[in-house]
């Protein structure tokens, strides 16, 4: 009994612990947005004179709205993008036995391993090639290098789960095949799509190096580039305060589609979508 | 409704021969039985005959069209799977009615058939439940009422009742039954449990390797069996066998002698059978008479005794080897106990080396 109420108290201890440790970045973030020029510098846990006019500063200095909006298209295009390759791909190297499949499989993999800088410059000489430079489409084509070997990955581990003997059902219930993956498999691995569609969606929207080489104007600039472009009245100031506004902002959509999916993810999983 | 017919279906995985050279026709408006061990090819028959899989060679025929080169949506031909493959995001009325979507028929016609099919398998009220949430047997019977709401040419059901227990077996066995009479339908059930082959079919197709083993009727097969292997896999307990040598071939029968000294004449044609080759004797538990008997006899001794209330299983021990003994009732016997035990020459069955059966002329 003793025990058990110990261990319990250990375990709201260590969860405290945990939430402190991962949410105080994001309170520092969002107290810090709220105070003005040299306040920042004094050690203040709320701040007692809120600045507000940062989150105002943030959209009359530059184009933030449609910065926004740039990294919605994007990130909305390239987890479009993903899925639905990953869709397909998935369905071929899940449900598909043909020669080589583990070898396709691996080599999807293994294109992960390489760091993004090494692929940089190869990748703008393509995305010049295909004229896509400074463009949006290219900055989701490049995102696909990504996101496409995790969400084929989990995409194919999910079609894999799927009992054969449903997918002959459908079959001989008369389904062509593109009905069967479509109206059987595809309403099954859906978990693993908004998963892998949610982490795409993430990693597009967070992403700084390709969208800082790949683009040229204010107006094709996504989220992270401008926040790192937003600059002080004078060259040695640095206008922290609206820096740390513009990400509060930026951090609210992510928050909320994880929120929403999240529960998806888990009733999908709760109803026992791939138990057969 | 249709008769299948399969002539020279072969099919391999590698080096393994799960189909070789399988001729069968399935009659129309019947419920065949496929029988036969674990792995001796039930499952890839059906999927040979759905579609599924490709036979390497030979062909099938449903209604004497040919259909090998079809894919499976054309075939119609509806299959219940044993772990039922219900489609799990949907709910029992969708699953019935996915095949008749996939017909392109209307919604309202549709409503319709799977109410008439829900209500003809007592699942009208689950309708609205996802498979998830019905137990085993009434999602067998969304498994069922989805293979036979488009009236398919053939139903075929692989091991549908393996799933479940014992007492809902014999109650879907029976409904089972008694809905192909009812709806005429074509059915073709794969089990590999004699029991449920001897008591739901009208014809029985023993499978063994691959290789069909006998076709007939169930008491064909428990009477007449064509050879070792059925005689072993129908009935239970299991037919005794015993070695013996054929003494004699003469008007009457054969002769044979078994280890004990004893000797049997056994009405069979002699067919191709010599004097003096080995053989098989077989006889099924129930043909063996314990005590006093007018038939030839063995001295035996009672080793076990197992009492099942309306009948009891009692091994033995004789000069010709262990046998088993069923007889009705319960008796007052005692192991150690030594008795005559009687064969019946009528009853027994010879089978010569290869396994093959001599023909009986009695049975
Ligand atoms: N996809 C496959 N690949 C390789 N071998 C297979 C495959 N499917 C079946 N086999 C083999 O073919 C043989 C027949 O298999 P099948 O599934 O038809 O047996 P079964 O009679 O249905 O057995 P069970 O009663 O266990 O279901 C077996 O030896 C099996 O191992
Ligand atoms: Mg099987």
């Amino acid at each position: 009994m003793r025990r058990r109420r110990l261990a319990r108290i250990g375990l709201y201890l260590g969860a405290g612990a945990f939430l402190a440790f991962t949410l105080f970045p994001v309170y520092w973030a969002a107290v810090s947005s709220l105070e003005s020029g040299a306040a920042l510098f004094t050690i203040d846990y709320w701040p007692r004179d809120p600045a507000w006019e940062n989150y105002s500063d943030v959209f009359a200095d530059q184009p933030f709205g449609r910065n926004i909006a740039n990294s919605v298209i994007v990130a909305t295009l390239t987890v479009g993008l993903s899925l639905a390759l990953a869709a397909g791909a998935g369905f071929a190297l899940g449900r598909v036995s043909f020669r080589g499949r583990r070898l396709m499989l691996a080599v999807v993999l293994a294109t992960t391993m390489f760091p993004q800088v090494a692929v940089l410059a190869g990748m703008f000489e393509l995305i010049r090639g295909l004229g896509l430079y400074n463009n949006l489409a290219g900055l989701a084509l490049s995102y696909l290098l990504f996101t496409l070997p995790f969400t084929v990955w989990v995409v194919t581990t999910f079609m894999r789960q799927v009992p054969a003997e449903i997918e002959a059902a459908a079959l001989i219930d008369g389904a062509p095949p593109w009905r069967v993956v479509w109206s059987i498999l595809l309403p099954l691995v859906r978990p693993g799509l908004v998963t892998a569609g949610l982490l795409a969606f993430i990693g597009a929207w967070n992403e700084f190096l390709f969208a800082l080489t790949f683009t040229l104007t204010d107006a094709a600039r996504t989220v992270p580039v401008a926040i790192a472009l937003i600059s002080g009245a004078s060259q040695y100031e640095l206008p922290w305060g609206r820096i740390m506004a513009a990400s509060v902002i930026v951090t609210l959509p992510i928050v909320a589609l994880a929120a929403v999916f999240q529960r998806r993810i888990a009733t999908g999983l709760a109803a026992g979508a791939i138990k057969g | 409704m249709a008769a299948i017919t399969l002539e020279g279906v072969s099919k391999r995985y590698g080096p393994v021969i799960a189909l070789d050279e399988i001729d069968i026709a399935i009659p129309d408006r019947a419920l065949t039985v496929v029988v036969g061990p674990s792995g001796c090819g039930k499952s890839t028959l059906l999927k040979v005959i759905a579609g599924l899989e490709e036979a390497d060679s030979g062909q099938v025929a449903i209604g004497g069209e040919r259909i090998d080169h079809l894919p499976p949506a054309r075939r119609n031909v509806a299959m219940v799977f044993q772990a039922y493959a219900l489609y799990p995001h949907m709910t029992a009325a969708e699953n019935m009615a996915f095949p008749l979507r996939m017909a392109g028929l209307g919604r309202a016609a549709i409503a319709t058939q799977v109410r008439a099919v829900a209500e003809t398998l007592r699942i009208a009220d689950l309708l609205d439940r996802k498979p998830a949430a019905l137990s085993g047997g009434q999602q067998q019977r969304v498994a069922i009422g989805r293979a036979l709401v488009r009236d398919p040419a053939a139903t075929l059901l692989d091991e549908p009742l393996s799933n479940l227990d014992a007492q809902l077996r014999a109650d879907m066995r029976a409904e089972i039954a008694g809905l192909q009479k009812q709806l005429g339908a074509t059915m073709v059930l794969v089990t590999h449990d004699q029991i449920e082959a001897m008591t739901l079919a009208e014809r029985i197709v023993v499978l063994n390797h691959g290789r069909v083993a006998q076709t007939g009727g169930p008491l064909d097969l428990y009477h007449r069996p064509a050879n070792r292997f059925v005689a072993g896999f129908i009935g239970a307990p299991q037919m005794n066998f015993l070695d013996c040598r054929i003494t004699a071939l003469g008007a009457d029968g054969i002769a044979v002698a078994l280890a004990g000294d004893l000797t049997l004449t056994i009405p069979a044609d002699p067919g191709a059978a010599r004097v003096g080759v080995a053989a098989t004797l077989g006889i099924r538990p129930e043909h063996l008479a314990l005590g006093e008997t007018s038939d030839p006899s063995l001295v035996c001794a009672v080793t076990r005794v197992e009492r099942l209330g309306a009948s009891a299983h009692i091994t033995v021990d004789s000069a010709a080897g262990p046998l088993r003994v069923a007889i009705a009732g319960e008796p007052s016997l005692k192991e150690g106990e030594s008795l005559a035990l009687g064969l019946a020459p009528a009853r027994c069955h010879l089978f010569d080396a290869d396994g093959i059966a001599l023909a009986s002329r009695t049975l």
